[in-house]
């Protein structure tokens, strides 16, 4: 039963990864008896099975995921939002606003219009219907300052296994808040004048992933205090 | 075409353009072409300049076309005006609308469609020169694009024609041989699998001849695959180098 590719190796979609009883895990297929690659991407070999994680991930949304919106288009009672996904979200004013409104009389455009870019977090999707976000909890709603940073989604899956503690350091010692959406997206504020040096270590912390990288990095962000 | 048929194999056994008869035409391919585009490809194949660029999965529209189960593919094949000696009228022809259904069959099994209900997945495919094999050339960079668009497919598709010139079978075939040989039959594979998802013909074959042929598309196919899994090796291990380095 041997395993043909090293963790850390490309693999390409119908490269036969493995054979025999390894357990196929995400971008893995198996066919009879065989783990073939789904994806052009790194495999990765681990106790739990084997995987493959795509260059370019395309991200489709789970329930209960954050993800940062950009507000596409304005109708009577909801808004189109642009998750970074085949899917368009929808917003509906009920999982907008605190109170409800008369929609026949109040232009949603005056909550948020074209554009706006919101935090949010997905509360349905199946496949049959566009994913449905709600901004009515805390930390999630619009954005009104800030910088907005795009990476491969599939990068902010490995930063969340492994970085988040790096982020909320970045945070406290930069006393900034950094919002990552499970589409790639991140939004930073309130960084001021050291808004370049946070959005150097996000570069680092999403996009740098060699060996001993994350040591560095943590060396960088520990030293940030001591100005 | 009134033209008498030119001489298309050496007494040696050597064909117009040089090449034995079971040789490739020299072929390259560039994956990463295009900025806008999710996935592209150019395959330089002997005289043959073709552009791949893939689009999605991505919303559908109009809205009627989309499947509740499964993702859809669109692909245009279309020849530039300047791809052939004679200028071509930019209109899709007959020919390039048929092209377009072909080359969609012959890549949809590898895709994993199911991923991605309701959406379409557009390939464009642009010949810029053209030199016989397009068809076949197509598929092969097509299969590519889709790749480094990060698409799931079960395999790769690689696709090469054979074909009989002067009694023999060729590997190949470049415009001439195509014109005046004595058949044509492109064979379109999902190599590692092992499943042919194209194979046409045209002219007469043997029961021999097709089998013969078959075996020889086959070994065509397989130096394609490494070509094609080369190319986008060496696109993605340059950038992961960059990653790693930190210059992106």
């Amino acid at each position: 039963m041997p395993v043909f590719v090293r963790s850390g190796a490309i693999v390409l979609p119908g490269d036969v990864v493995a054979e025999g009883n390894y357990r196929a895990g995400e971008g893995v297929m198996r066919t009879n008896g065989r783990l073939v690659s789904l994806y052009l991407g790194i495999a990765r070999v681990a106790r739990e099975g084997i995987s493959v994680t795509p260059f370019k991930h395309i991200y489709i949304p789970r329930v209960g995921d954050i993800v940062v919106g950009k507000i596409r288009d304005v109708g009577v009672t909801n808004w189109l939002v642009d998750i970074n996904s085949p899917y368009p979200a929808v917003l509906q004013v009920s999982e907008a606003l605190s109170r409800p409104i008369d929609v026949t009389k109040i232009d949603l455009r005056r909550y948020l219009d074209i554009g706006d870019v919101i935090v949010a977090k997905v509360i349905e999707f199946d496949y049959l219907r566009d994913p449905m976000l709600t901004i009515k909890e805390s930390r999630l709603g619009k954005v009104t300052e800030g910088l907005l940073l795009e990476f491969q989604p599939s990068l902010v899956y490995k930063v969340i296994e492994s970085r988040l503690r790096l982020i909320d350091e970045v945070k406290s010692k930069l006393k900034c808040d950094i919002y990552v959406g499970k589409n790639g997206r991140v939004v930073v504020t309130g960084a001021r004048n050291r808004l370049l040096e946070v959005v150097d270590l996000l570069t680092m912390i999403f996009e740098d992933f060699s060996p001993g990288s994350t040591s560095r990095i943590r060396a960088r962000v520990s030293r940030l205090g001591r100005r | 075409m009134g033209e008498e048929k030119p001489k298309l194999m050496t007494e040696d056994g050597r064909r117009v353009d040089g090449r034995r008869p079971d040789e490739l035409r020299p072929t390259e391919i560039e994956v990463g072409i295009l900025k806008n585009a999710d996935g592209s490809a150019l395959i330089r194949q002997g005289k043959n300049r073709i552009m791949v660029a893939v689009y999605g999965p991505r919303e559908l529209h109009p809205r009627h076309l989309a499947l509740p189960d499964r993702a859809i593919v669109r692909c245009r094949y279309h020849m530039a005006p300047f791809s052939v000696p004679e200028r071509k009228s930019p209109a899709p022809t007959r020919r390039e609308i048929e092209l377009s259904k072909v080359i969609r069959e012959a890549l949809e099994p590898a895709i994993i469609l199911e991923a991605f209900p309701r959406t379409t997945i557009d390939i464009f495919i642009e010949v810029l020169q053209a030199d016989g094999g397009t068809r076949t050339a197509s598929i092969t960079a097509a299969a590519v694009a889709l790749a480094d668009a990060g698409i799931p497919m079960r395999d790769l598709v690689a696709a090469v024609a054979v074909g009989k010139v002067d009694g023999v079978l060729v590997l190949d075939l470049n415009h001439l041989e195509d014109q005046y040989g004595g058949g044509d039959m492109p064979v379109a594979m999902m190599p590692s699998l092992e499943e042919i998802t194209l194979l046409q013909a045209d002219g007469t074959f043997t029961l021999e001849e097709l089998e013969k042929g078959l075996k020889l598309a086959m070994k065509g196919i397989r130096e394609l695959y490494e070509i094609q899994k080369r190319a986008l090796r060496e696109r993605y291990s340059s950038l992961a180098v960059e990653l790693r380095e930190g210059r992106r």
